[in-house]
């Protein structure tokens, strides 16, 4: 086992060494800033992944892999909506398994100065107790761009939830849109090192009333560890929270290349 | 760290001992059969003598003796190179019939799964270059319990066989569309205790703009029975209804059509409009009960290989609601053989 070991760090330590210098603009774009989505899309052939946890220990896993160069498809548990049944004032994430299926275009494809734009369907498929049958389907297009060491990402979201009273009475948040937007800033003096800020609105659900939408805005820092893997330190903050309740948790994104 | 040790001198002892092993014998060209002259003071036809280094005897050379020894040769001029095979257009878009049919004796098989626990499966085979038949299972048709379920449900599986008869674009004169005759037909199925079938009749043109567009419009008429208890109440006995008892037949005719963009070599974008049927078992007038919903989907067409192909998108089984919560992430496989075509081809010759 110490040989795997001794062999995967040696791996590690050299590959970079034989490569060009690490930067977080040279390495792969991930498919969202914190909470909201970007328009970049996994390349063709990459795997991405993504495990997070947060400081009341609500961990979360994510791959998404690119399809022919111009979409992207993903699964990950998501726990960005809260639930409230018959709780008091004591709000409770729940995770959702999730599936995405993302096409798009990347900058410039058509004419110089084009950000990369993104139509993405999210749409939950199990969702944990204690509502079983809770659902949110989202469509969202986003539009990112990078000028220099900032990259920029704006859109909309189209947002759907439901869920099944006790009673069988089916309840539903029609089709809400919803702004979003987000910013990345890679300072230069820190190749390896993004700032990391944005705002998107995510589904609650509170026990007798339709499902509704709450802001969470959102500011960290992605540290650019390997070309292949990057850690993020993030705050989060909900609407209607305070900032005690604020969340705080790291996330480590690793990207496989090249399965082709 | 001792163990690591141990490790690194037993590798590098088992290098050095495979590198004092001597040359393994390395077998000899015969002589030149052209008669290149032997080296001065040697005699090629003398017997070895015991201090002479070994010689392994090698097979006599199957090229006649006028042709130099080639270790290496050319595969026999009886098979024939593998003739260059077009690129295969696909009989769907993602939900919708194209007007494309496969080339003869070609295989396609796709399996597909979505986020709500759907399942489907799809294998055709193309007949003489005007025809395919295929047998094929659904997850499009749905059900409901009556007027009140704002949720409909999936029936599957959907046991279906289809033949479609065409010909190619531009096989009849320039600029001509793929047009393509089909007829889908559905095995009975039974579902929370009612047995229903479908048909459907469609005629599709399909036609390239250039090398990375391609349209694709028909129309369908769609036809299809429910059997059980359909009325409410107490004594109700079961009864049939098909739909062209309780439809027009404007309500069975519906158009269809795709479009398919290729931005990249090998990834091609599909939107598709189609239609699927839903039964409504205790809805309030026979009309209801049976009625077609229309099906909006979009996607992303990857082609891995010359055989294979992923396909991923979302499926909105009723667009005319805006009903997000019921819409699907997919993904399909699909395979396309020309291992029959070659056996053919081979079997001509």
């Amino acid at each position: 086992m110490r040989h795997v070991l001794s062999l995967v760090l040696g791996l590690v330590a050299t590959s970079p060494a034989q490569a060009e210098p690490i930067t977080a603009a040279g390495s792969p774009k991930l498919g969202r800033v914190i909470t909201a989505p970007s328009a970049w899309l996994a390349e063709e052939g990459d795997v991405m992944t993504t495990a997070q946890l947060d400081h009341r220990l609500d961990g979360g896993l994510g791959i998404a892999a690119g399809l022919g160069g111009i979409a992207e498809l993903s699964l990950d548990t998501n726990t960005d909506p809260r639930f409230c049944m018959a709780c008091g004032d004591t709000e409770e994430p729940r995770w959702f398994g999730r599936a995405g299926f993302r096409v798009g275009w990347r900058e410039d494809t058509w004419l110089p100065g084009m950000p990369a734009l993104v139509l993405g369907f999210r749409k939950t498929f199990a969702s944990s107790a204690p509502l079983d049958d809770a659902r949110i389907s989202e469509v969202h297009l986003v539009a990112s761009r990078s000028l220099g060491p900032v990259r920029l990402h704006a859109g909309a979201t189209l947002t759907a939830a439901g869920y099944t009273e006790a009673t069988g009475a089916l309840v539903e948040l029609a089709p809400t849109v919803r702004p979003l937007g987000g910013l990345e800033w890679t300072p230069p003096a820190y190749p390896r090192t993004t700032l990391l800020g944005d705002l998107a609105w995510v589904a609650r659900f509170d026990d007798g009333a339709p499902p509704a939408l709450e802001w969470v805005a959102g500011w960290g820092v992605r540290y650019q560890a390997l070309r292949w893997s990057s850690v993020e330190l993030l705050v989060r903050h909900r609407e209607d929270e305070g900032l005690g309740d604020s969340t705080v948790m790291i996330r480590v994104n690793a990207a496989l290349h090249r399965y082709r | 760290m001792k163990q690591l040790g141990r490790s690194l001198m037993l590798v590098v002892a088992t290098t050095a001992v495979a590198r004092a092993q001597p040359q393994p014998d390395v077998p000899t060209l015969p002589p030149d059969p052209g008669g290149a002259p032997a080296a001065p003071g040697t005699d090629p036809t003398a017997d070895p003598q015991p201090g002479d280094p070994p010689t392994v005897q090698a097979d006599p050379p199957v090229a006649p003796p006028e042709a130099p020894y080639d270790p290496y040769p050319a595969p026999s001029a009886s098979v024939p190179d593998e003739p260059p095979r077009p690129p295969i257009n696909m009989p769907e878009v993602l939900t919708t019939p194209t007007g494309f049919l496969l080339p003869a004796a070609v295989f396609y098989t796709k399996f597909g799964l979505d986020t709500g626990g759907g399942a489907t499966f799809d294998s055709r085979i193309g007949l003489g270059d005007v025809a395919e038949f295929g047998v094929a299972t659904t997850d499009a048709i749905r059900q409901r319990q009556d007027d009140s379920d704002e949720d409909s449900d999936r029936i599957q599986p959907y046991f279906t066989a289809s033949f479609r008869l065409g010909v190619g674009e531009d096989r009849l004169f320039k600029h001509q569309p793929a047009v393509a005759l089909g007829f889908r037909k559905s095995f009975e199925t039974k579902s929370e205790g009612y047995e229903s079938r479908i048909a459907e009749l469609t005629l599709v043109a399909s036609k390239h703009f250039g090398d990375k567009f391609a349209m694709h419009v028909g129309g369908a008429f769609w036809d299809a029975s429910l059997a059980g208890q359909l009325d409410s109440g107490d004594d109700v006995e079961d009864r049939s209804i098909t739909f062209h008892d309780v439809a027009t037949p404007k309500d069975q005719f519906r158009p269809f059509g795709g479009i398919q963009a290729r931005p990249l070599p090998r990834s091609l974008i599909l939107i598709d409009l189609g239609w699927a049927p839903e039964f409504c078992y205790q809805c309030a007038t026979d009309a209801r009960k049976i009625r077609l919903r229309p099906v909006l989907s979009w996607g992303v067409r990857y082609e891995v290989a010359s055989w294979m192909r992923i396909e991923s998108g979302v499926r909105v089984p009723d667009i005319g609601d805006a009903n997000l919560l019921n819409a699907q992430i997919f993904g399909q496989v699909s395979f396309t053989s020309w291992g029959l075509r070659r056996a053919i081809d081979r079997a001509k010759q």
